[in-house]
Parts: C-alpha cells; structure tokens; sequence
C-alpha cells in the first residue's frame, strides 16, 4: 500500500480547477432550478389538471429514470434538434434539468406546510390566487424548505460526477486526467473523494445547522 | 422529427434483456446491501464505542462522495493497493452494496430501536442471549417494518446500476452506448432506454405503495 504524495504536490491545479467547476455548475445548475423549480412547483399543486399533469408527468419522468442515462439523452439528442452546447454547457442542462423536478417537489412541500386557511382566507378577500401564493404563501415556505434545498445541493455535487463521462470537466474527470497521467488510479481518486467528503460534510453541517435554527420556535 | 419506431421495435429484445441483467445486478446489490446495512446498524448500536464511532465515519464517507467514485475506488483504486485483480461486475455490485448499505443501516437501526423495549427485556427473563434475542425477536419484526423502504432502496439501485456501464459492466445503459455506437439513431434508443427504467421504478414504486399500506394495516 504505497501513496505518491508528489502526485498531489504537482497536479493540485487540476485538482482545484475540477472543484471549481464542479461547484460552479452545481452552484448555477441549483441556482437556476430555484426559479424553474418554484415554477413547476407552482404547477405541481394547481387545481387545474390540464396545468398539473404536465408538471406531473415532468417530476416523474425525471426521477424514475437514471441521471446518467438523462446526460446521454442530452449529450447526443439535443444537437439533432438544434440545441448545441459544449460539454459544460450540456451538463448544465441536464443538472438543471435534474434538480428542477426535485426542487418542484421540495416547493410542493412547502406550498403543503402552509395551513389551508390562509389560502382560503385570501381568496375570500377576492385576492387573486396567483397574488396569495406571491404574497402570502410562498413567503413562508422558506424555513420548512431550505434545509431540504441544502440537501439537494448536497445531492447535485454527487451527481456532478457522473457528467465526467459525457467530458465534463468536473472534480471527477479531474482524478480520471491524473490516473491518465500518472498510471495510477489511487493518488487521485483518494483526492478527490477526500475533496468531495470534506465539501460535503461541511455543507451538511451547515444545513442542520440552518435546520436548527429555522425550527427552534416549534 | 422523424422517428424510427421499427427500429425500436427491432432494438427492443436485447434492450429488455439489458432491463433483466440491470435486475439482477440492482437484486445482487440489495442482498449485499442488506448485509451491510445489518453490519452498520449493529455496529452504532455496539457497546464499543470505537467501533461505533468507525462505522460512523464509514456512513459519513458513503454519503459524502459521489456513488462512482466509490465504484471506482472498488474497482480501481483497492484492486491497486492489494495488487489483486477484481472483475467489473462484482466490484460494481460490491461498490453498490457498500453504498446502499450505509443507507440501510440507518434505516435498519431505526427499525430496531423501534421495537418495544419490553419485549427485549422480557426475552432476557427467559435467560435468552442478547445475540439470541436479536436474531429471534427482533430481526424478523424489522424484517417486515423494513419491506417498503427495502423496495425504494430498489428503485434507487435499479437507477444506480446505469454507472456501472461506465466501468464496462454490461447492462441497460452500456447495451444503449453500444447500440448507439452500432446504428447511430441516439434518439431511439435512449428514449427507450429511459423509457424501459421508467416502466421498472414506477412498477417498483406501486409495490412499494401497496406494501406501506399493507405495513400500515397491521399496526
């Protein structure tokens, strides 16, 4: 069992620039899912069916099939309708994609957790709904939902990894580059699960703390 | 858009053959799941602490990484540092047991606190070992509290097993790369690549929601 820590000492650049873009596209892919996300949320728990199913029929799709198999569709589908991006740019495309059905799910939940009442109570003042769930409801779903929106940040960064097979270059095509350089696979992937456990170790803290904090009322 | 739907009707033999072997991995990942899980969730439970302790960094490290850098490091980086020489397929399923049963663990342990406390202090009375107890009284109660969670751990596994094509495993996803590589129609085959898990999760799925109610019946 031997480890070449030189390996770390010439190759840190790599190491650095593959976390940066992981938690670049991760970062933007969340950040655009927030609103697309709150959007399809929206739709989600709407009374008209013919608004919801669409939605529906999204999230489902979305989280019955695998993201890698999601990637591909991605990566050789979209250019034949006209939709050519770089790697990065696809990975962007199907992260978002991705998280935009959870985060749907995680606003549909905190749309559920706001008492009925209040909806009710809106729209018999002759608010419309679109109005009450903009200035009354959606406001206060943010203590129950952003501890799960920390844990699907948590999620993406794993799933980050997978966009290194269609060429992303990520933290995971990062340690694949030094296994390509030094002929050896254990110097980086030992890196770069160090990498990914100390990120995400840190930001689950920080999540239950912001739990912690958000529910100390109750 | 023109779709070519001979071709997947063609396509769609070796495809569902892809779907069985994807089963069987997802299947073999579950036992070996389950055995780990039972592993975790009696080691944070031990007296020892160290060992608890251990078991909680090895949890912590599982939901920490990505799952393919944990298949990777199985199949890659330990064969490497032991200098021994491990197939794709079973340190695929090995990487995903590891991952799965970390997860478990944490299920399994809740199941097994959730037994009431008297029924173990009354095993005890009768002069039963703890090991005993364990294996007679409370597994099989946390067996069957277990079956719902057990067939969404499934369905995640079943969506886990498309890394494996990856490190040259042949199932569902690796069988669409090489028949895209073939014919060249991306479209098609993904579709119905994503469309063949699809149909797998949301039958596992309905189980799974017949099972809960099933599980809520009986309480």
């Amino acid at each position: 069992m031997s480890f070449d820590w030189s390996v770390l000492g010439k190759f840190w650049p790599v190491f650095l620039k593959g976390f940066w873009t992981t938690v670049y596209l991760c970062s933007a892919s969340l950040l655009l899912a927030l609103g697309l996300g709150l959007a399809v949320g929206l739709m989600r728990v709407s009374r008209k069916a013919v608004v919801r199913w669409p939605a529906r029929a999204y999230i489902e799709v979305v989280r019955g099939t695998p993201f890698l198999v999601q990637a591909f569709v991605a990566y050789y589908v979209l250019p034949s309708y006209g939709l050519r991006f770089s790697a990065l740019g696809t990975g962007l495309v199907t992260l978002t994609a991705y998280a935009v059905a959870y985060v749907a799910e995680i606003v549909r939940g905190g749309i559920q957790a706001v008492p009925k009442g209040q909806m009710e109570a809106a729209r018999s003042l002759g608010m419309p709904y679109l109005t009450a769930m903009r200035r009354i409801v959606l406001p206060q779903i943010w203590g129950v939902s952003l501890p799960p929106l920390t844990g699907q940040y948590i999620t993406l960064i794993k799933e980050s990894s997978l966009l290194s097979i269609i060429t992303v270059p990520e933290l995971t095509f990062a340690g694949q580059e030094i296994m390509g350089k030094t002929f050896s696979p254990v110097e980086g992937y030992v890196a770069i699960s160090v990498l990914y456990w100390v990120f995400n170790s840190v930001l689950a803290e920080v999540s239950a703390r912001l739990e912690r904090r958000l529910t100390a009322y109750r | 858009m023109r779709f070519d739907f001979a071709f997947i009707l063609q396509s769609l033999p070796l495809l569902v053959k892809g779907a069985g072997i994807t089963l069987g991995i997802s299947a073999g990942a579950i036992v070996v799941g389950l055995v780990v899980g039972l592993l975790v969730a009696l080691g944070r439970l031990c007296r020892w602490r160290w060992l608890a302790g251990l078991i909680g960094v090895y949890v912590s490290f599982i939901r920490g990484t990505p799952l393919l850098v944990q298949v990777l490091v199985v199949f890659l980086v330990i064969p490497a540092w032991l200098d021994i020489d491990l197939p794709a397929l079973p340190a695929g399923i090995a990487g995903m047991g590891l991952n799965s049963g970390a997860f478990m663990g944490e299920v399994i342990r809740g199941g097994i606190q959730s037994v009431p406390r008297g029924q173990v202090e009354a095993a005890r009375a009768l002069g039963m070992s703890s090991a005993l107890t364990t294996r007679r009284i409370i597994l099989p109660q946390v067996f069957n509290m277990l079956l719902p969670a057990m067939t969404n751990e499934f369905v995640t596994l079943v969506k886990a097993s498309s890394i494996l094509s990856s490190i040259t495993v042949v199932e569902l996803t690796r069988i669409g790369n090489q028949m895209v590589a073939t014919y060249y129609k991306p479209a098609e085959i993904y579709i119905t690549v994503a469309l063949l898990y699809l149909v797998i999760n949301l039958g596992l799925s309905q189980i799974t929601v017949r099972l809960e109610q099933r599980a809520s019946v009986t309480r």
